[in-house]
């Protein structure tokens, strides 16, 4: 079934659509995916002939695989990243080595199987390359008896809390967040996270549940990165968040042991990725909202920084969710404390700020060819929305262009 | 009869406020002056309270000159409380609404579309004049160089620096390493138009060429349109009898050194 854009923007406003209008995309990502990943892999395994063999062991596997795994594993950033880097490398196992994404697609699999990971023959691919769930619920490792198979925290009651996988040691020039070396994460840091990240879930619980139903069904694990020490200065772009489509259901978030990111400050950036996600399983189905093209950029009237069309176009639908999220809790009053309340307001000023531009949002765009008229009127809409909400206090006339 | 004009500006040595301060039917006010009772808190939309001592803008012809806050008293309260810059062109759009006309759009920089990046500029213009150039360019995304490997006799740029074409000594700190922005130099002889309305006058500052005149109306056109801008500066280059665009300026930086500017200004207010 088809969902129209103007329904991707109800889901984040009505909390009466949020269920129906999630589902029936998600239902259509879990069609669409599995078909995109058979093109692919037909593609790889024509390049070269060493390809057909890793192939077909993969599709062998995948065929012993019950439904709900199957799904486990389409949801997974193994497909994501196999499909967007057929001849790349996933990330490094225990011991450095590189894994490539066909192998770490493969393993993935395997781990589904429903065999123990301590039987003799996959439990030497364990010990050699490391093995995890697909949606990084759990992971094996080896100890002095042998393999143990060890369950990762959970945030919001799904969401894999990963610090240490493969993945989440990924080493990204051009990532916002993975470009900086990973460090590791101590125990005692690792329950700060925990309990922060756990805290926000329950903050967007309880200002827009919807929001956090949305979240839920489109994230399915965090990858937290530390990357400087509690001693070290900060800047905010420590502080960062990021979505990245090579790895579905995955978001980013930047050195949440430091005080400086709140709890407040977590649920915006959960919230923040997760539309990403959101958003991304929709142009997954039907189409890319516009051109990742780079050459030419328009400003980002929250940020003033110069980001792709296509960056601005999800801003818009983000910012419209933490919008949301941040006037309901700025309204709570003295329930979070009067501190996160007056950074909440500083927030929902700044968010709403970039919706209070002279111009309609959707003539920023600098495009070589039209956007979709549906996307850009929702966008519109939107920043009428916001500016409607502030009416009493600005006045409506709009300057008419004179020049 | 021209229409009462109304300079507001917020670099002190702006150039068009210099020029009109002393002209009958013109008021000239700095930003400081026009804000200073505009009530600014913490997390609060601000409230452009106009003193009577300004003058009206009602029916007015504003040459709107706010380019940047950064150095401004009421730039300076934003940052104090942490609010967004858009607010402050908000407050002053509403101020503004009354007005007849205005020279320019309301904005920061990259919003306002007279302060649109050169890359931006040249492809907007491109697509509206046909049969003019602009400079070839690559353009790095954050920290990332671009291929620069197509371009001959390039330099490094500043995305917003208009009129400074000489290597790279427009590039502010910060610059050099973020979103980097290269650009082929132009070839031939550099033309400005400075224009107001309708009004404009050719400025050759190497030399004069052939130029057709005739071609620079419908070029005044398109950029008083795509830029929102009824002054402005427009550098081109012309090589053969082609014309290269490279930017169309609201900052009138080369205004000092114009003859005619004082008839250009004025003969650019419209008429009741």
């Amino acid at each position: 079934m088809r969902t129209s854009i103007e329904e991707i923007r109800r889901a984040i406003e009505d909390p009466r659509r949020t269920v129906d209008v999630c589902s029936v995309l998600l239902d259509a990502w879990f069609e669409v995916t599995p078909r995109r990943l058979g093109e692919a892999l037909s593609k790889f395994r024509a390049e070269k002939l060493e390809n057909h063999e890793c192939v077909e062991k993969f599709e062998r596997t995948f065929k012993s695989l019950d439904p709900a795994a199957r799904r486990r594993l389409l949801g997974s950033p193994w497909v994501s990243g196999f499909m967007d880097d057929p001849d790349g490398v996933s990330h490094e196992d225990p011991d450095g080595r590189p894994v490539s994404t066909i192998e770490a697609l493969h393993l993935a699999a395997r781990a589904e199987c429903p065999i123990s990971p301590n039987h003799e023959e996959t439990g030497g691919l364990h010990h050699r390359k490391g093995v995890e769930s697909p949606l990084g619920e759990w992971v094996v490792r080896q100890r002095d008896f042998g393999f143990e198979k060890v369950e990762r925290a959970k945030v919001g009651g799904v969401i894999a809390l990963d610090v240490d996988s493969g993945l989440a040691r990924r080493n990204e020039p051009e990532s916002g967040t993975f470009c900086n070396p990973f460090m590791s994460i101590s125990p005692e840091e690792h329950l700060v996270i925990q309990e922060k990240l756990e805290a926000a879930m329950e903050l967007v619980d309880n200002a827009t549940p919807h929001l956090g139903l949305l979240i839920r069904i489109f994230t399915r694990r965090v990858f937290v990165r530390k990357s400087i020490q509690l001693g070290d200065q900060v800047s905010p772009l420590n502080l960062g968040s990021e979505y990245r489509p090579i790895h579905v259901g995955c978001i980013r978030i930047l050195n949440v042991h430091r005080p400086e990111m709140t709890v407040d400050l977590c649920a915006e950036a959960i919230l923040h990725e997760s539309v990403h996600s959101y958003l991304s399983a929709y142009e997954e189905v039907h189409g890319k909202f516009m051109s990742g093209a780079i050459r030419v950029r328009p400003v980002s009237p929250w940020s003033g920084n110069f980001i792709p069309n296509h960056s601005l176009a999800h801003a818009v639908f983000v910012y419209y969710a933490i919008h949301q999220l941040l006037g309901r809790l700025a309204g709570f009053g003295g329930e979070i404390g009067e501190e996160a309340g007056r950074r909440m307001k500083r927030r929902l000023m700044h968010v709403a700020g970039g919706f209070f531009i002279e111009r309609k949002i959707s003539t920023l765009f600098v495009l070589e060819s039209p956007a979709s008229l549906q996307l850009m009127a929702v966008v519109d809409e939107i920043q009428e929305e916001i500016r409607a909400q502030y009416s009493p206090k600005v006045p409506r006339e709009m300057l008419e262009s004179v020049a | 009869m021209k229409i009462p004009t109304i300079v507001i500006h917020s670099d002190p040595e702006d150039v068009v406020a210099t020029e009109l301060r002393d002209v009958e039917g013109v008021s000239v006010i700095h930003l400081d002056e026009l804000t200073q009772s505009w009530c600014v808190q913490e997390a609060e939309i601000i409230e452009p309270v106009v003193e009577t001592s300004i003058p009206n803008m009602w029916s007015a012809y504003i040459i709107n000159r706010v380019f940047d806050l950064s150095c401004t008293e009421i730039g300076k309260r934003l940052r104090a409380f942490g609010l967004h810059e858009n607010w402050a062109h908000t407050a002053l759009g509403s101020v503004l609404s009354r007005a007849h006309a205005l020279a320019h759009g309301i904005g920061p920089r990259g919003v306002s579309r007279s302060l649109l990046p050169l890359n931006v500029q040249w492809k907007l213009l491109s697509e509206r004049v046909p049969g003019i150039k602009t400079p070839r360019f690559a353009f790095g995304f954050g920290h990332r160089m671009p291929d620069i490997s197509h371009l001959d006799k390039f330099v490094q740029k500043s995305v917003w620096s208009y009129f400074r074409w000489d290597g790279d000594s427009d590039v502010a700190e910060g610059e050099q390493q973020w979103h980097p922005f290269f650009v082929e130099q132009p070839q031939g002889i550099p033309i400005i138009c400075s224009y107001h309305g309708d009004v404009f006058a050719l400025s050759f500052p190497r030399g004069r060429p052939k130029a057709d005149l005739g071609t620079f109306p419908a070029l005044i056109h398109a950029c008083r349109e795509l830029f929102d801008s009824r002054m402005g500066e427009i550098l081109v280059y012309q090589e053969d009898e082609i014309l290269t665009f490279c930017a169309c300026s609201p900052y009138m930086a080369g205004i000092g050194e114009l003859g005619e500017r004082e008839q250009l200004l004025l003969q650019g207010v419209p008429s009741s």
